[in-house]
């Protein structure tokens, strides 16, 4: 690991915010479409149900690729860049495809005052991998994240869209073994 | 508009209600530092370069978003000021590069002046910088360096608010943040070179300038786009006699602040393939003998009382000048030639922006002078002499070759070389309009200047004294010494002109037609 | 010591259904505000002095009053539901355990200002408070307390949950707006404000969870009774969230104006351990922190600890024990303003992952003696010359460390490690 954050690569010839391509073009369900519809009902115009719509198809499709932006913004008759800079903007759209069970541990001060670096070692130990990564059976990715507001619990992580803590090195290994059996 | 009296650094000045800081600091002659407010663009308050101390407000505020009103004191000479603007400005070299050396923005660089007037730290950015993409083609036209971006957003709301098109966007967040296009969504609207001209800074830049000049060694001059019939107003820049490129000039009557890209790449005839000398039957000769050999054509003509065997065609390509003095050439020196001419290009995209579908700067003047624009009514029936002014019919036009051949002669004046050229018996070079004063009328009636740039090229002369020189072997003269010389004769002799006078065209023109006098829209 | 105002159905069994709410005189004070005129209701809140708790901490009651009572435009509510603030956890509660008292709160605001749409904005991560707060609006609907024609005189009112994606600058009011447009969560130019020109252009009020929820307790106490609890110039109740190194951290309803050593030492059970209570930064990661002498000897309201220098903020409690190096801690806290800021205003984007490499640097015991100064002079130049106050939000805690620790920062200059924990810490640049 670094001792302190080093700029990112040099990224010239890629693009400025990396998003992977799926290889086929997607499109919503009916039962999805039918959502999307009483979702524009919601809101006076199209680009308002930017967000919403980006979450379904997230649900949807796994993760947020080229082929989504491009759908998305005929959707939303939104220029492509557009969607592009909303995805790139907030945390919680993946650019890429993410394993089953996508754990974000906080390393906010609340969590790290508790231990958060020791839960956050282990993890990456017991995972075998590194923060912004995937295991190789796609099950665990795992991430660092901002406070959660859940720091009466810390140090805490979101395992999904599920809170969990407080953990300690120990926990953290049992709950990814846990996790394991109940993935497969 | 509404006067109001305000203050800029103790001054007291009078400015339009409703400017902001940084519009009324410029009438008063103080300039604010700034990236992102751009007139054309509106007020984004992001770059934050502009911070003011306006009187009886406590914190500092940004210039682009203040307003004037009666009685209002503000301050852009503070210690406070001075360093706080001092302040941002390092915050954006905290992560610039610091290329200018091999930066072809380096003479018209926001961050280079600012640096100059006021920065002075460098050592003190001792932390590693961020690296982003660096000369990555974003279109077929402008190129990205993302290193020297100050994220001014100014590129991003050209392409939003102006063409509609939104290539441009900023992506991530924080010190992430980077300015982009989408992938595979090249930035290639028809302005796309108008966010060079917005970039403040080296991130943006034109493929078909970078590098093939410093632009510190250019010299400016007013002129208009001949592209279409808008008639952007441009400023033209040259060095050593050769033009290098065209920029947006602001006219809001016309063009606001921007022109398209087909329209900055028509000043390629200015430089090239240029006919500077007289041609006769293919051998170069003196201006002089060369003008004695069609004067005295032209002068068999009207003593033989066979006026109506010469014919002049004309062209909207040409400025009204050429355009008037071909009409009393043909009216007057010949009495009963026949003139006229017309559209021989063919029709260009015309959008909901500026472009015309009309491809010539001049169809307003050759109408408003009552000039035919059917070249068959000209040409039909041949006879002595063909006076071709202007443009290429033939290249244009092959078919028209049949008709030219129904001459005797057939004479072109022109500034390049072309089919029309090497067709003519006689071609004589002509100035274009980077060597002349003159004038074009645009789509909608707009009387607009141009301004000579450059000295003529060779033995290139302005139209009218070439028609002049022809006229005086006929024991006739225009006596126009200079274009004011000629728009008195026009003023008076031409209805649709009567209003308008040359003097008081100004930067941005004047309406005809308008029944006002022309002074009440200039500037 | 606590009171219990907001916080009273925490614990009932199924306190988020209707059901259990009803039971607990749920959605009577819609009936009673129905029967005020909203004029009323807005002098009302104006008399029990509430005042904004999602942080800035602005007169709910006069912020209704900015609102044009004639406008051809619908008018908007934006419920802050966003929680980021670092050490806040307090509207998920409500969120959790009380989402009717919300929809309660936004039905009666509504009515008071003329609103005719409401959408509750509420962070991404959160999971279930998401599912309980669109459970209770789902149901809200379907008994009829939301919708059309609600008071049988033809008030009209729709409320959307509303989803963020991961963003701290969303909480931001304008930047919240900015994202409900489906655009990028980048803070406004101020003037024009909300309550003028907000979201959709149209008129618009943005309040917190926590003020919102206060509003049914209002109606039906009165104001008078509101003030009982708190100061004359801090009334009412504040949700404490506590965390860090106390016994017992977690949700505190108390009265305003009790002394920080009360809610520390006596309701959150004291440190852990046993160990003294170095600092404190008592109203969220943006305010100033204080030692923990400073702490001990200030009262929680916002007149005293802007006395003390600080800020009550969102009421997000951080106590940091001994052994805590606040080098260290300033450089977690700097890692969020730099992942965090939205990125448009120079002086933010530039000065937060400047200041942070630089606490990066000196906790890693690489700095140099001269990066002190050179941080308070880069805090000064980022504090008051921006759009929104993130930039300050980020200045303002590092100033406050530097000058209140000067001499742990000092003597990590030149250590090459450490010198509290005796090793450094691996931060990250984030993954996204
Ligand atoms: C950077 C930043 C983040 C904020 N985050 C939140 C938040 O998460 N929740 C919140 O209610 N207010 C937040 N605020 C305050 C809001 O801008 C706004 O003042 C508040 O929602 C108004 O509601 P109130 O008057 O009821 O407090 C934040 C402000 C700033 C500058
Ligand atoms: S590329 Fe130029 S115009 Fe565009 S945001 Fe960057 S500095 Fe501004
Ligand atoms: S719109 Fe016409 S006049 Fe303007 S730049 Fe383009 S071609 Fe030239
Ligand atoms: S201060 Fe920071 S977060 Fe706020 S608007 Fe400016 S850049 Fe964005
Ligand atoms: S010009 Fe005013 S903030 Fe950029």
């Amino acid at each position: 690991m670094q001792p302190y954050a080093k700029p990112n690569l040099d990224i010239a010839g890629r693009e400025a915010c990396h998003v992977e391509s799926m290889g086929h073009s997607v499109a919503f369900s009916d039962a999805s479409m039918e959502r999307f519809r009483h979702l524009l009902t919601r809101y006076p115009n199209k680009q308002a149900a930017l967000l919403p719509t980006l979450w379904m198809a997230q649900q949807e499709f796994g993760w947020i690729s080229t082929e989504v932006i491009e759908y998305v913004s005929e959707l939303l008759e939104l220029p492509p860049s557009h969607v592009y800079g909303v995805v790139s903007f907030y945390t919680m759209y993946y650019r890429k495809p993410m394993g089953k069970y996508h754990i974000q541990l906080c390393t906010n001060l609340s969590c790290m005052l508790m231990g958060g670096s020791t839960v956050l070692d282990a993890l990456q130990e017991k995972l075998g991998i590194g923060l912004g990564e995937t295991t190789a059976d796609g099950m665990f990715s795992l991430d660092e994240v901002e406070c959660l507001a859940a720091c009466e619990m810390a140090p805490c992580c979101q395992m999904n869209d599920e809170y969990h803590g407080p953990l300690t090195p120990e926990s953290v290994g049992r709950f990814v073994d846990e996790l394991r059996a109940r993935g497969k | 508009m509404a006067k109001v009296k305000i203050q800029v650094n103790g001054r007291e000045v009078e400015v339009d209600e409703g400017l902001n800081l940084i519009e009324a600091a410029r009438i008063a002659g103080v300039e604010v530092p700034h990236f992102c407010y751009h007139p054309g663009l509106g007020v984004d308050g992001n770059c934050r370069q502009c911070l003011v101390e306006i009187d009886g407000i406590p914190k500092l505020q940004i210039a682009c978003n203040s307003f004037v009103k009666d009685g209002l004191a503000f301050r852009t000479d503070t210690e406070r000021v001075t360093r706080m603007q001092a302040g941002v400005l390092e915050f954006l070299f905290l992560n610039h590069p610091l290329d200018c050396p091999i930066c072809d923005q380096s003479g018209e660089c926001l961050l280079q002046d600012y640096y100059i007037s006021n920065g002075k730290y460098e050592s003190r950015l001792d932390t590693d910088k961020r690296h982003k993409r660096k000369a990555v083609p974003v279109g077929p036209r402008v190129m990205l360096d993302a290193e020297r971006c100050v994220l001014c957003s100014r590129c991003v709301r050209f392409c939003d608010k102006v063409t509609g098109t939104g290539e441009m966007r900023i992506v991530n967040r924080g010190n992430r943040a980077e300015i982009t296009t989408y992938p595979d969504r090249p930035l290639e609207n028809d302005y796309s070179l108008c966010t060079v001209d917005v970039c403040p800074v080296g991130a943006l830049t034109s493929k078909d300038f970078r590098f093939r000049k410093r632009v510190w060694h250019l010299q400016s001059a007013k002129s208009l786009c001949t592209g279409c019939s808008r008639g952007c107003n441009v400023y033209m820049e040259h060095e050593g006699g050769k033009v290098y490129r065209y920029r947006p000039r602001e006219n809001m009557h016309v063009n606001d602040f921007w022109m398209c890209d087909p329209g900055r790449l028509t000043y390629t005839p200015l430089n090239d393939e240029r006919l500077d000398v007289a041609i006769v039957t293919g051998e170069e000769r003196t201006l002089p003998e060369s003008i004695e050999q069609v004067g005295t054509w032209i002068n068999i003509a009207v003593a033989s009382g066979q006026s109506d065997s010469v014919a002049v065609l004309v062209s909207p390509q040409s400025s009204t000048e050429t355009l008037y003095a071909a009409k009393r050439f043909a009216k007057d020196i010949l009495g009963g030639a026949r003139i006229g001419g017309g559209n021989v290009r063919p029709a260009g995209v015309q959008d909901e922006i500026l472009r015309r579908a009309d491809a010539n700067p001049n169809s307003k003047g050759l109408e408003m002078l009552g000039l035919s624009a059917d070249p068959a009514a000209v040409l039909s029936a041949g006879g002595t002499v063909l006076l071709v002014i202007d443009d290429d019919p033939l290249g244009m036009n092959p078919d028209l070759a049949g008709a030219f051949g129904k001459f005797e002669h057939v004479v072109y004046l022109g500034s390049n070389e072309n089919a029309t050229s090497a067709k003519a018996e006689i071609a004589l070079p002509i100035t274009p309009h980077s060597e002349c004063d003159g004038t074009f009328v645009n789509f909608e009636g707009r009387v607009q200047r141009f301004w000579k740039a450059l000295t003529p090229r060779g033995d290139s002369l302005w139209s009218p004294t070439i028609m002049g020189r022809i006229a005086e072997f006929t024991g006739q003269e225009f006596g126009w010494k200079s274009v004011r010389d000629l728009w008195a004769d026009l003023q008076k002799t031409e209805d649709a002109f009567a209003a308008i006078d040359y003097a008081s065209l100004g930067e941005v023109g004047a309406a005809a037609g308008s029944g006002q006098p022309a002074s009440a829209s200039a500037e | 010591m606590e009171i219990k105002r907001l916080t009273k159905n925490f614990g009932n069994p199924e306190s988020w259904t209707l059901a259990a709410y009803e039971k607990t005189g749920g959605y009577q004070m819609v009936k009673k505000a129905f029967a005020m005129d909203p004029e009323a209701i807005i002098e009302l809140v104006k008399q029990s002095g509430l005042r904004g708790r999602g942080g800035a901490g602005f007169p709910t009651g006069m912020k209704w009053g900015f609102v044009p009572k004639q406008s051809d435009k619908p008018k908007y509510l934006c419920v802050n539901a966003d929680e980021s603030e670092p050490g806040t956890f307090k509207d998920r509660y409500l969120l959790e355990h009380d989402p009717h008292a919300l929809v309660e709160g936004i039905i009666i605001s509504c009515w008071a200002v003329g609103i005719r749409y409401a959408y509750i904005y509420i962070r991404g991560e959160f999971g279930l408070p998401y599912y309980r707060i669109e459970a209770a609006v789902k149901e809200a609907y379907e008994k009829g307390y939301l919708g059309s024609n609600l008071n049988g005189k033809g008030f009209d009112l729709d409320v959307t949950v509303h989803r963020g994606a991961g963003a701290y600058i969303c909480g931001e009011e304008t930047g919240l707006i900015e994202s409900l447009e489906g655009k990028k969560g980048q803070p406004r130019l101020k003037p024009p404000f909300p309550a003028v020109v907000g979201v959709f252009g149209c008129p618009t009020v943005v309040n917190n969870v926590e003020t919102i929820q206060s509003i049914p307790w209002i109606i039906e106490h009165g104001a008078e009774e509101y003030r009982k609890a708190g100061t004359e110039k801090s009334p009412g109740t504040k949700l404490f969230s506590v965390s860090g190194h106390v016994k017992r951290p977690g949700v505190y309803e108390i009265p305003l104006g009790l002394p920080c050593k009360t809610l520390v030492h006596d309701l959150c059970g004291g440190i852990i351990d046993g160990k003294r209570q170095k600092a404190n930064i008592v109203g969220g990661s943006s305010v100033p922190i204080l030692t923990g002498e400073e702490a001990d000897n200030v009262d929680l309201d916002y007149e005293s600890l802007a006395a003390a220098g600080t800020m009550l903020g969102s009421g997000g409690m951080i106590v940091m024990d001994e052994d805590t190096c606040m080098v260290w801690a300033l450089a977690v806290l700097l890692k969020f303003y730099a992942h965090e800021s939205c990125g448009q205003c120079t002086p933010c984007r530039e000065g937060t992952g400047w200041i942070r490499n630089l606490v990066y640097r000196l906790e890693a015991g690489d700095g140099k003696r001269e990066d002190l100064d050179k941080l308070l002079s880069i805090t000064g130049n980022m504090m008051g010359t921006t759009i929104c106050v993130l930039a300050d939000a980020a200045a303002m805690p590092t100033e406050s460390f530097i000058k209140k620790f000067r001499a742990e920062f000092e003597a990590h200059v030149g250590a090459g490690r450490c010198p509290i924990r005796g090793k450094s810490a691996h931060f990250l640049a984030h993954a996204h």
